[in-house]
Parts: structure tokens; sequence; C-alpha cells
């Protein structure tokens, strides 16, 4: 895997001849002649800052982008001269714009900037000490955010596996990726603040929902991962993140749900719009994700485990008790139902209306009873 | 009344203003750092801590301070008038420009560490010598 | 590649029973009694609310981490109870002394808590007069584009190991991704700053390429971090360190105090896990060393190139500050690895030959 350049410096004559060069003056300026486009760059919209859609002109932007743009394959920016026989290769994978672009990500890399929160300090942890909460319920919202401190960080592992694969030419691409890599340490490091700071504790982990995080890992293809993690896993995420705001014991943990929500919304939105790029320049892999979903809705149907339920049962009722477990049933059945229903409209957003038929919950509903009204239209 | 620079007071009253405009400290981050300012022989301990400069006195072990930043008084006092007559450091005169090349201002530090904290929160330490602008400061 | 389940799960009429079961409202609930180590932490200091550290108490601390792991694979977080069948998810990076830093959690802090966004932070209405010839903002496009790829495969590196590394780790994997989103932000500020106005980027450089591929190719994180954390990081920060210098406007000075600041970061981490490593494995050493050997042999060919030389030159005014950049740079990186471990590199560095070369 180690690389070290062509050159052995210390002994090239060269250099030292350069260096002399320079000492007397004698400049090269080759880079003063770099024949790049020059362009006026300004900000369109004063509050809004200098942003990514301000610099996306010509041959620096990204509308123009080609689908292979062949040539860079190291370090060089975007719209920079550089020389295709002297660039050191950094071997990308994803060379596509298909691969891994999405519309809008200029825009969602700008937002999620500009919405960095910090679970140290924009949660009033001190406030914990002026609510009142039951034994019980502070046991089941610790299964609750040990299951998110466990999941959470899947979604900055599988980023980060695949950004160095990245072609740098997709530069914005990739620094959404960063950003949703911070999001989601932020999203570990709340959760598991908040479950040593309760009087509780960690609880178990969830064997079901490591296999759902391993299978994400494990992707073929980042489209493949994405289409498991962005729009399934985070949907359902996100689902239950809105629901949790609602259960959530004390007005601290409804901060946390409202700060968390909106970067796991950003993370779906991806998903959502590079599967709708995906659908559109890319048809021809359709079959390829519907297998890729066929085995993660399979592994997220797994994930219907005891532990994670039961605790959003016992919050949503309220306790223990069989009146306060039978409201919490309703309510976390709503809600489950409520991530499939969401799922099937993020489909047809991007355009892959017939994963609904297809899809493995489908059938699993159908046989549960539960009420056909949300399910998605036959395929034609 | 005027405050005399260099004295404790001086540097008292900076660290008034780091309380005084805590929402601009605040977004510059946490600072973390004791640290010296050496004006001639006259050496000041400056503590800072999660946001703002929390003690100030005269004197101070060099051996357990982060960094010092050591200058003659002439050169302080040009920092110090830059600061008050262009209501913030001019290119010229701010902390990294006057300690980035020759012996202007040099940061002398034990550890390699604590040298760096210098530059880990520069925009912070930066900050607070330009709070120099809201004193009435006299100069020595 | 991909993870196929031992069971087409929505076939599978256990989950369906288990379902059902939970529907009617037969709920376990044996879970509520596997409960970690009780704790009740609270910041420390309230003003600057709840950290890493206020939480790494008790079987929480890491230091009550093994110098191998051997018993958790998956992403099951530190402290939690561990049932069976918890899959691997096959990290790579298992040893504390591999990542470890007992200043990564404070840097993980302060990274979030000095952050800045350059499209609304950076006050680029400043360079309408940026106060410098054409011939200077040229210069400084050029040398705007060299951090942009720097900022790239920083980025790049981080993540490249970030994923690889033990969730027991976490505050290690938390400050990557601080590594990752600060990288980012550098190749950002820095095209836009590159673009901004009348703005072009200029030319790719051959030999800094050579040397980032070298940085990212690193057999090994330890290797890797060396050379990025302590090598690059060294002359990034004293790259802003002379931009903020040598500004004219206060867009640059933003952008050179700014990037000082986070590039020390990186730098701090660096020292803080090779003096950490070679304490726990001093067998370590001689790779490292062969590997900056190496690494600053590459460096010394972007150091002399055209594309980074010449325009700090012209930025500088002239040779001498440009000299005395560099001369300082070494100094400064030498007391670095010293302070990490690693002795004098000073006899076997390519540098000292290289700054001869430089001034004879």
């Amino acid at each position: 895997m180690s690389y070290y350049g062509p050159t052995d410096w210390r002994s090239n004559s060269d250099l030292a001849l350069r260096m002399r060069d320079i000492r007397k003056g004698n400049l090269d300026l080759g880079w003063l002649k770099a024949g790049t486009e020059k362009l006026k760059f300004s900000q369109e919209n004063p509050k809004r800052g200098f942003t990514y859609l301000d610099v996306n002109k010509g041959s620096y932007g990204y509308d123009e982008l080609a689908e292979i743009p062949r040539g860079p394959r190291g370090a060089a920016p975007r719209g920079a001269a550089y020389d295709p026989d002297h660039q050191a290769d950094l071997e990308p994978e994803l060379n596509r714009k298909s691969d891994v672009w999405a519309y809008k990500v200029a825009s969602f890399t700008e937002e999620a900037v500009s919405r960095q929160w910090d679970a140290t300090t924009d949660i009033p942890w001190n406030d914990l000490d002026k609510y009142e909460r039951s034994e019980e319920l502070e046991v089941a919202f610790a299964q609750l955010c040990t299951f998110f401190t466990e999941v959470e960080m899947i979604a900055t592992d599988l980023p980060a596996k695949w950004l160095w694969r990245m072609n740098n030419q997709f530069h914005e691409v990739k620094h959404f990726i960063a950003t949703q890599a911070m999001d989601e340490a932020r999203h570990a490091e709340v959760f598991r603040k908040r479950v040593l700071a309760g009087g509780v504790g960690l609880m178990e982990a969830l064997p079901q929902a490591e296999h759902s995080l391993k299978a994400i890992l494990d992707g073929d293809t980042y489209s493949d991962a994405s289409a498991f993690m962005h729009l399934l896993a985070e949907g359902n995420v996100l689902t239950m993140f809105r629901f949790s705001e609602l259960i959530s014991p004390t007005p601290v943990d409804k901060r946390i749900f409202q700060l968390v929500m909106q970067d796991e919304a950003r993370h779906v939105s991806y998903g959502l719009q590079h599967l709708k790029w995906t659908m559109d320049h890319t048809p021809e892999r359709k079959e390829q994700l519907h297998s890729a979903l066929d085995e993660a809705e399979s592994v997220t149907i797994n994930q219907f485990d005891a532990a994670l339920t039961e605790c959003m049962i016992v919050l949503a009722g309220k306790g223990t008790k069989p009146d306060q477990i039978a409201e919490g049933v309703k309510i976390v059945g709503d809600m489950q139902v409520k991530q499939m229903h969401e799922y099937f409209h993020r489909l047809r957003r991007a355009g892959f209306e017939d994963r609904i038929p297809r899809s493995k919950f489908t059938p699993m509903l159908n046989d549960l009873g539960i009420a056909p009204g949300f399910i998605g239209r036959p395929a034609g | 009344m005027a405050i005399r620079f260099p004295s404790v007071e001086f540097f008292q009253a900076l660290q008034q203003r780091t309380k005084d405009e805590k929402a601009r400290f605040e977004k510059l981050g946490y600072c973390d750092t004791t640290f010296g300012v050496r004006i001639g022989k006259d050496l000041f301990t400056i503590a800072f801590e999660v946001y703002e400069c929390v003690h100030v006195h005269e004197g101070g072990d060099p051996e357990r301070l982060d960094f010092v930043l050591t200058g003659p008084p002439a050169v302080w006092n040009e920092m110090i008038a830059a600061i008050v007559k262009g209501k913030g450091a001019d290119g010229l005169h701010t902390l990294n420009t006057l300690s980035h090349v020759g012996d202007v201002l040099r940061v002398e530090s034990v550890d390699a560490e604590g040298n760096d904290k210098f530059y880990r929160y520069m925009a912070s330490l930066q900050e607070f010598f330009d709070q120099a602008q809201h004193l009435d400061v006299k100069l020595s | 590649m991909s993870y196929i389940a031992p069971k087409d799960y929505s076939q599978d009429p256990e989950i369906v029973a288990k379902i059902m079961r939970t529907i009617s409202g037969q709920l376990d609930l044996s879970w509520m009694k596997k409960i970690g180590e009780r704790a009740s932490f609270r910041p420390s200091q309230p003003a600057r609310g709840l950290t890493l550290d206020d939480i790494n108490h008790g079987a929480y601390s890491p230091d009550r981490l093994p110098e191998v792991v051997r018993q958790n694979f998956s992403m099951a977080p530190r402290g939690a109870i561990l049932p069976e069948g918890l899959p691997s998810l096959g990290y790579r990076l298992n040893r504390k002394s591999d990542v470890w830093a007992d200043v990564a959690p404070q840097l993980f802090e302060e990274g979030k808590s000095r952050r800045w966004a350059p499209a609304h932070d950076v006050p680029w209405t400043a360079l309408a007069e940026p106060g410098h010839s054409e011939e200077v903002a040229h210069a400084l496009r050029q040398l705007s584009t060299n951090l942009i790829s720097i900022g790239l495969v920083a980025c790049d590196t981080a993540a490249l190991w970030e994923w690889r590394t033990n969730q027991e780790f976490h505050e290690i994997k938390y400050l990557m991704c601080v590594q990752m989103y600060d990288a980012a932000r550098i190749a950002e500020a820095f095209r836009k700053r590159s673009l901004a106005g009348d703005g072009q980027l200029g030319v790719d450089c051959p030999e800094l390429g050579d040397f980032l591929k070298a940085i990212f190719a690193s057999d090994t994180y330890p290797e890797a971090s060396a050379s990025m954390n302590l090598l690059l990081f060294s002359w990034v920060q004293a790259l802003s360190r002379h931009l903020e210098f040598t500004a004219t406007n206060a867009a640059d000075a933003f952008l050179g105090t700014r990037l000082a600041q986070d590039a020390t970061r990186f730098i701090a981490y660096g020292v803080d896990h090779i003096r950490n490593l070679l304490h726990a494995r001093p067998v370590e050493a001689q790779r490292l060393d062969d590997h900056l050997d190496l690494c600053e042999n590459a460096l010394v060919g972007a150091l002399g190139a055209p594309e980074l030389i010449e325009p700090l030159l012209i930025l500088s005014g002239g040779f001498e500050p440009v000299a005395g950049l560099y001369e300082r740079t070494v100094n400064e990186y030498f007391a670095r690895c010293s302070a990490a471990g690693l002795g004098d590199r000073r006899s076997r560095s390519p540098f000292p030959d290289f700054l001869r070369m430089l001034r004879s």
C-alpha cells in the first residue's frame, strides 16, 4: 500500500539548481500561466454568505461536471490545471457522478455547516434535576438511548468507508459526508451523555440491530448502502426521533430530539436525492437496488426486538401497568406503521415506486392485518 | 480614569471585558490556557478557562505556563496604541504578525505543546487584547 | 462483500409470532433488569457543559480499556452489557496504543466549540479591496489551490481509518470525525478564497500530490497519524501563520488565524498519540522513523516545487522571509517529534540538507 513518490529528493540535482535560481531571483512562474478559467464570483445572498452555490459556475461548478470526469484521479481540485501524466493517483473507486451525486447536495452541505450544534453546551444538562422521573420510565429511556448511541455511529462508519474511495472531483458530496460523520458522532455522543446523566446507565446492546448495522456496512456499492442506510434505516430513525420527542420524559429530552431530528432529516433527504439521481441517470441499476433492499428490509424486520419495541411502549404508555401498556402498544404500533408509510413515500418521491409492491414490508403488514390504506399503488 | 499599561489593573480590565463581551468570546469557543505576558522585565500571568479570563496576577513561574509572550515595552506599547487607535489590531500589530518573524515578540515555552496552545486559541487571545479599544489606556 | 443474513426474516414465522405477542400487550420486560453501572454525571464546570471527561468515569472510563480489545468488535457502546450474538463489524484497529491519546476527548470538545463556517464567518466583502497587487493575488490563489488539495486528502485519510477503528475507542472516532470535518472545511474555505471576486484556481502541484499520497497510502494508522498530524500539519500551521502575517485584509487574516487553530489541533493529537504509542510499544519507533524519513523526503520535493515556493516568495516579498519560515518550521517540527518520543530526528531527516541547499 505504501507510496513515496517517484523521486528521491535528497540526491536530486534539479532541486539544487532550482534553489540556486530562486536565490538569484530567477523564478519559473509557470503556475502564473495556469490557463484556468477566470470568472466573477460573488454572494448571491449576503445573509447566506459565500456558498457552494455561488461558486457553481463554469469549469468550477458541479452542474457542468461530467458523468465521468476523465483524467483527474488525485488531489487536484476541480477546475485546477493539472498534468494527467504527473498526478499521484489516489486510486478512487467511485468515478462516476451517478455513483455518489444527489440533487441539491451543495445546499445540504451548506445547511449542515450552518446548523451545527454542540451536545456539550446546547443541552441544558443541569435542568434534568428539575424534573421528577420515575425509575421505570428512566430505565425505559435509558434502553432507548442505549439503542441510539449504539446505532448512530453506523452513519459515521458507512460514509467514512466510502468517502476516501470517491474521486475528489465530487468534493461537495465528500464534504456532505464529512458533515454527516460529524452529525452522527454528535448523535452518538448526545445519547451516551443522556444515558449516563439519567441515573441509570447503559443497558444491553441489541444483536438484531447490530446485524442490520453489519448489513449496512457491508453493502456492495455506495448506492446500495446509501439506500439501506439513508433511506430505510435513517428514515426509520427519523420517525423514531419524532416519536421520541413526543414521548420524552422531560423538556431536556425534547430538546435533544428536536436537534437530532433536524440532522437526521437532512441525511434522509440526501439519500432520497441520491436515489432519485440514480433513478434518473442510471435506471439500469434498479434491479441491483431491488436486490439490496430485499436484504435490507429483511434484516430490518428482524430488528423487531423485544427490548427496543418494549421500551418505546413503556415510554409511550408512561408505565408498565396493563392499561399503560395497551396505550403504549397503540402509539408504538402507529409509529411503526408510519415508518413504513414514510419509507414508501420516499421511494415514490425518488422515482422508485415499483419497489413498493416488491417490498418485504408489504406482505408482512398484510399478514398482521394492518390497515392497507397506506400501502403503495401497484406498479403500472 | 485612565489605566496605565502595563499594569495588573490593565489586564484585570481586559479580564472584565471577557465577561462583558460574553457572547463574543463564547462564539470563539473554549479557551483553556494559562500564559504569560512579559513586557520588558515585568511578567503577568493570565489564565483563561472555558470562555473567559478567570485570573490575572503579576509575576508567575514561566516553567508552569503554557507559553510566555515576550517583548520589549516599546513593541507592546506600539501594539496597544494601534489597537486603541484602530479599534482592534491592524495587520501589522496582531499577536501572530509580531511573533512570526524576527524577535519582535517571542513565544517562549518549556514544551512544544504549550507553544502550540498559542495557536489553538489565537483568535480568543487576539480578541482579548483587542478589547483594549474599550479602555482609557495610558501608555508608560 | 455484502452481508447476507442467516434467514429471510420476512418469511420467518417466529418474527410474526413475536410481533403478535407484543401487539397483544404480552411484554417480556426482562431487559429492564439489565442495567450496566449506574451513572448520573453532571457538568463539572457548568459553563463548559457536559463534556466527555465528565462522563468518562467508572465502567465508562477509557482508563478501563485494555491494551488489546478482545471482547467487542461490534458497535455496542463501551460500558453496555454485551449479550451473545453480537456480530463483528470487522474493525482493524483494536489496540489502544494504535489510536489513543489522552488529549483526544478535550480536542474533540474544543474542535466543536471553536467551529467556524466559511460561508458566513469569513468577512469575504473585505476582498473587494484586498490591499495587495495582482501578482500577490495570483500567489494567494495558487497557495489556496495547494491548500484545497491538502484539505481533500487530509479528509480522505481521516475517513480511511475512522471506519476501521474499534467502537471501544469512540473518543478517537469522534475526533477523527472532527478531523474529517475540519479538513473538508479547509478545502471549502480555500476553494472559495481562490474563486472569490475575479477568481480562478491555480495549478495542481505534482510534488505536493506525491507527498499527500505518501500520507494517504500509509500502511498503518500510526504511520498515517505521524505523517499527517505531526508532519503535514506542522507545515499547514506554519503556512497559516504566514498567511495571517502577510494578510492585507480582514478575510485573509481571518482565514490564516482559523486555519492555524484547526491545524494545531491535528498536531496536538498527533504528538500525544505517538507519545502514547511509543510508551506502550517502543519497538514501533523504528517503523515510524523510517516512514517519516520517506515522507519528509517527499515533502522536500513539494517545498521546493515552483507551485509552492514561488507563490510564497511573491507573497512574502522575497527570499529571506521564506527561508526563515522553512527554517523555523523545521525546528518546530523536530521539537514536536521529540515531544512525541521520537527523539532527535535531525541526523536522519532530509530537512537539514534541504535547508543547507536553500542557503548555500
